[in-house]
């Protein structure tokens, strides 16, 4: 009998400490935040539980001194309580993004309630109560979700992920850059970080050619011209591998290439064409590659965290290894997706 | 004693005994002028046929001096030496013949049972579809018809200070383990009470105090003899339909024996669904509480959104609605389980009615919520064993009680409370969760997947090979 009446007591006093009913929860699905004379303004998109509706989601706007300040001036907007931990995206300005990153890191980092599996994303060229309209939150994580299949660039990052980057001193974080054009989302391309500091994001192509340096399944289309006419090949299934050897690193990209579209006089059926065709592929990838690295040592910011790299070789941390290194890139391309070898007259 | 007695002194003492039993006949019979016969039966338990036929025209047509055993016809006459035994052969529908100082029991008795039907509880579309009946007798025979060995054994015990119940304990002798049936008889033996109705009666003494069931309940004559094939033991109660198998594991309870007439590499998929359903029917309620009112966040956003829509206009917590929800279809189940056939209709559409689409129409509980109980009782559906079933509910109702004090957490705790529990059982000095720990791979073949294979299990019989090798 006193082993069941402390059973009771155990459950009374110790259970429900968390118990909430799901009916008394609002659903933040995305949270934008922008920066302005001294304040940061909010916006969040509250997914609506009412049996009748006419729209999927409301947006309330909040102030605040700091962020946190924020977060909690929306509890009084609302009359269920918050709850994130089904937050989808956070969009941050481009003032956010500049100068107030650290201070969002660590908030969010300290907050129980956030979950760090959103996306965080930097709005360009937009203000953000234009931007949020219905349904922010789904739309933006489709888009960055289909973005693979659609435009060959892998932003399929978590905030966890930028955060691990962000953290680490030997390599500098990447963000998901959009805008908005005519009602609709757009993806631009990756954001750069310095220090918590946005600097610039690359386009979609060169943003291809940094998913490639950094292991991730991309795709690279490449343009080939022979007599005035075109060929595109497209790069896909790519290795790379970095040896550092005292102040010269190389980098081997191995590549598989098939053929998309072919509008030149080419005889296909000919090998020898092919193995042209991969030398001036080879070509034009280093060139590419060339560029992108170029313009990251010039600004020092080692997305591609040569630095963490050779750290993880030699345990020396060298804060100026991008600068100082002296890159050497080996490329190998195989066509081994041919399409068709029927010979097309393109006269 | 019975010498010193005379006959007279035997009648006033029968009359006596059953002075307000108007169904005992006392008839005497005049063989001559010095000599007479008693014949006393009861007339509810003999065959009037029986008595006219073989017993009152002989003795009737008899004018001299005649010995019982060559006189009178029958396979069954027993001569009596003490008057105590006449009143247990008289219940037994035995006719009594006093003639001088001499007693004999002559059976008679009139067939008050059925004849072996087909089984209601374990059917099945192929496999044989006796079932035992209420006769002792029968019910022995239906085994032997399958075991025609002379390994066969029955030890049989009287028990039941009223009842006088005849209990037969059936084993193979060289097969079975004789820890087993020494330790069954054992305890057989010790069992001092009034009246055995039944076959369950006996349970509360062979098993230990446990919320799962240890001893399997049959109807199925081919079950028991499959069981005694595998070393187990098989308790035959008189006036039972059900026989006993002893000892009884989980992996038992969850596959009907029938699956032995499926094919296996059919069947084998069917008892993973089992598996699966015996987990999920007592965690689904627990767990839908737990995530729904704790551990939101492991839900999938829309489909988290498409609760809170649901839930919005119910005015009880969702374990008061998860908990009524059970509750009514325990009320439910219990119903369609007494209420007589006929009516069986009418309580379902009752149960349709306010488990369907009414009570979501009201406001009173969600449709989510109807999803849930109803998976839950369909998965537990699966097990026609009613004790399994049982076992199944107690377990539902605590973890649905700890989730919902302590969500996700809760379940945790409840689920190794259960797995410590299910190992903790013990059935005849086997552990409740073989053949899985400790693992027999014989027995685990056979019962747990249908896989065949030529051996007895090792730990439960002394004598493995059970085909040519």
């Amino acid at each position: 009998m006193k082993k069941y009446f402390l059973i009771v007591i155990l459950l009374l006093l110790t259970g429900c400490y968390d118990y909430v009913e799901i009916n008394d929860l609002g659903f933040i699905s995305a949270v934008g935040i922008d920066y302005q004379d001294g304040f940061y303004n909010g916006v969040f998109e509250l997914i609506k539980t009412e049996e009748i509706q006419d729209s999927q989601s409301i947006m309330i706007n909040a102030t605040g001194q700091t962020i946190n300040d924020l977060f909690e001036n929306l509890t009084l907007k609302i009359t269920k309580s918050p709850y994130y931990h089904h937050l989808k995206t956070v969009v941050i300005s481009k003032e956010v993004a500049q100068n107030h990153l650290k201070e969002l890191a660590d908030y969010l980092i300290r907050s129980p309630k956030i979950r760090n599996e959103f996306y965080l994303v930097i709005l360009e060229d937009s203000n953000l109560p234009d931007v949020f309209q219905e349904e922010v939150g789904q739309k933006i994580v489709s888009l960055i979700k289909t973005s693979n299949k659609q435009i060959n660039v892998v932003f399929n990052k978590s905030f966890e992920d930028i955060l691990e980057k962000l953290l680490n001193d030997k390599i500098e974080a990447t963000a998901t850059v959009i805008g908005f054009q005519d009602d609709h989302f757009i993806l631009k391309g990756i954001g750069l970080f310095k220090n918590y500091q946005y600097i610039t994001y690359l386009d979609t192509s060169k943003s291809s050619l940094l998913n490639i340096l950094n292991n991730e399944d991309a795709k690279y289309p490449i343009k080939l011209e022979y007599d005035k006419k075109l060929i595109e090949l497209e790069l896909y299934n790519t290795k790379v591998k970095y040896l550092f050897n005292h102040n010269q690193t190389t980098i081997h990209i191995n590549a598989e290439a098939k053929i998309l579209e072919n509008t030149t006089n080419l005889d296909l059926r000919d090998h020898q064409i092919y193995e042209q065709l991969e030398n001036d592929a080879i070509n034009i990838l280093n060139k590419d590659m060339n560029d992108l690295l170029n313009y990251l040592k010039k600004e020092n910011i080692d997305v591609i965290g040569l630095n963490d790299k050779q750290f993880k070789k030699s345990r020396k941390n060298n804060p100026q290894y991008l600068i100082n290194t002296n890159i050497k890139i080996d490329i190998t391309i195989k066509i081994n997706w041919k399409g068709t070898i029927f010979q097309i007259d393109n006269e | 004693m019975l010498n010193t007695m005379n006959m007279n002194s035997y009648i006033k003492r029968i009359k006596k005994e059953f002075k307000e039993n108007p169904d005992l006949i006392v008839k005497e019979l005049k063989i001559n002028l010095l000599k007479k016969v008693y014949v006393i039966f009861l007339d509810t338990l003999c065959s009037q046929d029986k008595i006219n036929n073989y017993i009152l025209k002989r003795l009737t047509s008899i004018k001299k001096s005649f010995q019982v055993e060559n006189t009178i016809p029958g396979s069954n006459i027993v001569k009596l030496t003490n008057h105590d035994e006449i009143e247990c052969y008289l219940y037994n529908g035995f006719t009594i013949i006093i003639q001088e100082k001499e007693i004999y029991a002559i059976e008679t008795k009139v067939d008050i049972n059925r004849s072996v039907s087909t089984n209601e509880t374990e059917t099945s579309l192929k496999g044989p579809k006796e079932a035992f009946t209420e006769n002792y007798q029968t019910n022995i025979g239906l085994i032997k018809k399958r075991i025609k060995n002379h390994h066969l054994k029955i030890k049989n015990v009287n028990l039941g200070r009223l009842s006088n119940t005849n209990i037969g304990l059936l084993y193979i002798d060289n097969i079975t383990k004789e820890k087993i049936v020494n330790d069954t008889y054992h305890r057989l033996s010790k069992i001092d009470i009034d009246l055995i109705n039944d076959s369950f009666d006996l349970y509360p003494f062979l098993s230990k105090k446990s919320i799962f069931p240890t001893i399997i309940s049959t109807e199925r004559p081919d079950r028991c003899a499959d069981a005694l094939s595998n070393g187990k033991i098989v308790i035959i109660c008189d006036g039972s339909p059900n026989a006993l198998i002893i000892p009884g594991f989980l992996v038992d309870f969850l596959h009907p024996y029938v699956d032995k007439y499926n094919k296996s590499s059919n069947i084998n998929f069917t008892k993973v669904i089992r598996l699966l359903c015996f987990f999920l029917s007592i965690i689904v309620p627990a767990f839908y509480i737990a995530i729904i009112n704790y551990n939101q966040e492991a839900i999938p956003s829309s489909l988290i959104i498409n609760f809170a829509i649901q839930r919005n206009n119910i005015p009880f917590p969702a374990v008061i609605e998860c908990l009524v929800m059970l509750i009514i279809c325990e009320i439910l189940r219990e119903s369609d389980l007494r209420f007589p056939t006929k009516y069986g209709s009418a309580v379902s559409v009752l149960g349709a009615l306010l488990i369907g689409e009414a009570s979501v129409s009201a406001g009173l509980v969600t449709p989510i919520m109807i999803i849930i109980t109803a998976f839950t009782y369909i998965s537990s559906l699966l097990f026609t064993e009613i004790e399994l079933g049982n076992a199944i509910r107690t377990y539902r109702f605590i973890f649905l009680l700890l989730s919902a004090f302590f969500g996700l957490y809760g379940l945790m705790i409840a689920f190794i409370f259960f797995i410590f529990n299910l190992c903790d059982t013990q059935s005849f000095h086997y552990s409740y969760t073989f053949p899985v720990s400790p693992f027999d791979k014989n027995y685990f073949d056979s019962v747990f997947f249908k896989i065949h294979n030529r051996f007895r299990s090792k730990r439960l019989t002394k004598n493995i090979v059970k085909e040519k090798v």
